[in-house]
């Protein structure tokens, strides 16, 4: 690659890497405020103006796993000295954790809601991706009839916000029995990635020269053979690409998860919120909960990001 | 080796009328160059032959036998596309292993058959890169061997050096001829170059709108 080494050139670069720093930081600042607030005292969290120093505590988190109540009285001396530091940090705050009848801590729901999370927001995404790279493939590579109708009616379904149809969906999982499943917000979700999912991938598969799978029908392999062995390896960017977006997508997904469940399958979404109590609003709990939340995604991303990275530009510069 | 017959072979798209009724001969150990401007069906006929495109109605023999309802996979025939078309995931090697993995070959056979066909192309240094890391020539020479690694009745080449600069395709023109001549497959060759058809062929086949001339 050559460099332009004139000094306009570079200033301009110096400009450009200066703009690119600042919009970072504007972009990571809820990242900063909400992880600093995760490990605020409940105090500090709310202050105006907002206290930038601070003495860290994981206190929010020990909130965040247990169920609390109020404390009505002073602890006594002993009890406290015989609590382990985890309950202490939970006594220093004003509140007792709740014991079930033979005294072990209750755990709160959030462990449980976060694996719910995790398990509709995968399967969702592996359903979604791969029905949308088969589907993008029929239509990138076989005369389809009404192949543009067909697409534009495959994206019409992405047109409603998904509010609008929130009730009649309420009442039609209710009558079916979807309602609070996790097989019911996999469907939900699965289908409202797949139209994103396959114009995603119907853009990476029109990238791949069609002489590829030709070569290897020549070669003595059937066309479900030549998918499997060369047409999925090459659009590895792409499902890569389209697989982040779906479970973004999926993982971050609140309105239907408040609607659609309420105790058995309900996601983290709308979980951390309702974690808001009543009497005083523990935002650092919520802070808390929200920045694990964050985590998957990040590693996700993380992970895919070689692949991302070649996809964006793969995908979406030609055509 | 084969002898290829080409009987009544008529195709449109759509509206347009590529084939028309075209019967050919190419005789065992033949080398036929399809000659003709562009869109003039030359391309398509390949296809047909191949299989990678569908007949709207005549016959296509293979060794007296009617191929045109078989899949590409079984109808024993090598293909070289004017891309090459190599698999950009595989290595060199691999590439050259791709058609013998389809027929279940043991690996042993697999590794002395890719020796062999890397030699004799001089591209035995390769086998271990990846296609995007080859120059033009080198890509070729892995696509001519890919299509000669499981001795295929007939070789079908779509302008195989159309893409190369002039110097490269007299030289690849020399080596195709030798790889004929040692080989002795039954081939057809397709150009829109009178001089590359001129040196290559037994036989020049004309095609213009779908018709053979000559």
């Amino acid at each position: 690659m050559a460099v332009v080494s004139t000094r306009s050139g570079r200033l301009g670069n110096r400009i450009a890497i200066a703009i690119v720093i600042v919009i970072t930081l504007i972009f990571l600042s809820p990242i900063y405020w909400i992880t600093t607030t995760a490990f605020k005292p409940l105090v500090q969290a709310t202050s105006v103006p907002p206290s930038i120093v601070f003495e860290p505590q994981i206190t929010p988190f020990v909130k965040l796993f247990t169920k609390r109540a109020q404390l009505t009285a002073p602890v006594a001396p002993e009890v406290y000295e015989a609590a382990p530091w985890w309950e202490r940090l939970v006594l220093d705050g004003g509140e007792r954790l709740a014991r079930d009848g033979k005294g072990n801590v209750v755990f709160s729901a959030y462990p449980d809601r976060f694996i719910n999370s995790l398990i509709i927001a995968i399967t969702s995404t592996i359903l979604a991706v791969s029905l949308g790279t088969v589907t993008a493939y029929g239509f990138s590579r076989f005369r389809v009839k009404g192949e543009a109708d067909l697409l534009f009616f495959i994206l019409s379904t992405r047109m409603l916000p998904p509010i609008v149809v929130a009730i009649p969906m309420f009442l039609m999982y209710r009558a079916v029995g979807l309602n609070d499943t996790h097989i019911g917000l996999i469907i939900l979700y699965t289908a409202f990635n797949v139209s994103f999912a396959v114009w995603l991938m119907k853009g990476f598969m029109d990238e791949i020269p069609k002489e590829y799978e030709e070569a290897a029908l020549v070669d003595g392999y059937t066309r479900m053979q030549a998918f499997f062995k060369i047409v999925l390896p090459e659009a590895a960017t792409g499902i890569a690409a389209t697989a982040v977006f779906c479970f973004i997508t999926a993982w971050n997904e609140y309105a239907f998860a408040l609607i659609l469940t309420n105790r058995r399958a309900q996601t983290a979404p709308p979980f951390i919120p309702s974690q808001i109590g009543t009497g005083l609003q523990d935002w650092t709990v919520i802070a808390a909960g929200t920045v694990l939340f964050l985590i998957p995604v990040a590693i996700f991303t993380f992970l895919l990001r070689n692949h991302l990275l070649r996809g964006m530009s793969f995908g979406a510069i030609r055509k | 080796m084969a002898e290829i017959e080409l009987r009544h072979i008529d195709k449109h798209f759509g509206p347009v009328h590529v084939i028309r009724d075209v019967n050919l001969t190419i005789k065992d150990r033949e080398f036929v160059v399809f000659l003709g401007p562009s869109g003039c069906g030359k391309t398509t006929t390949l296809r047909a032959i191949a299989g990678l495109e569908e007949i709207d109605s005549g016959e296509i023999l293979l060794d007296g036998k009617p191929i045109q309802n078989l899949r590409a996979a079984d109808r024993d025939i090598a293909f070289v596309f004017q891309n090459y078309a190599l698999y950009p995931h595989f290595t060199v090697y691999e590439n050259l292993a791709f058609p013998l993995r389809a027929v279940g070959t043991s690996a042993v056979e697999i590794d002395k058959t890719v020796r062999s066909v890397g030699g004799s192309l001089g591209i035995s240094h390769l086998l271990k890169m990846r296609p995007s890391a080859l120059s033009g020539g080198d890509m070729q020479r892995v696509a001519i061997g890919r299509a000669l690694v499981r001795r295929p009745k007939a070789l079908l080449l779509d302008e195989p050096i159309g893409s190369l600069d002039a110097k490269l395709r007299e030289t690849m023109r020399v080596e195709l001829k030798r790889l004929h001549y040692e080989n002795g497959s039954t081939s057809i060759y397709v150009t829109h170059d009178q001089v590359e058809a001129m040196s290559l062929a037994d036989r020049i086949v004309v095609m213009n709108e779908g018709i053979l001339q000559q």
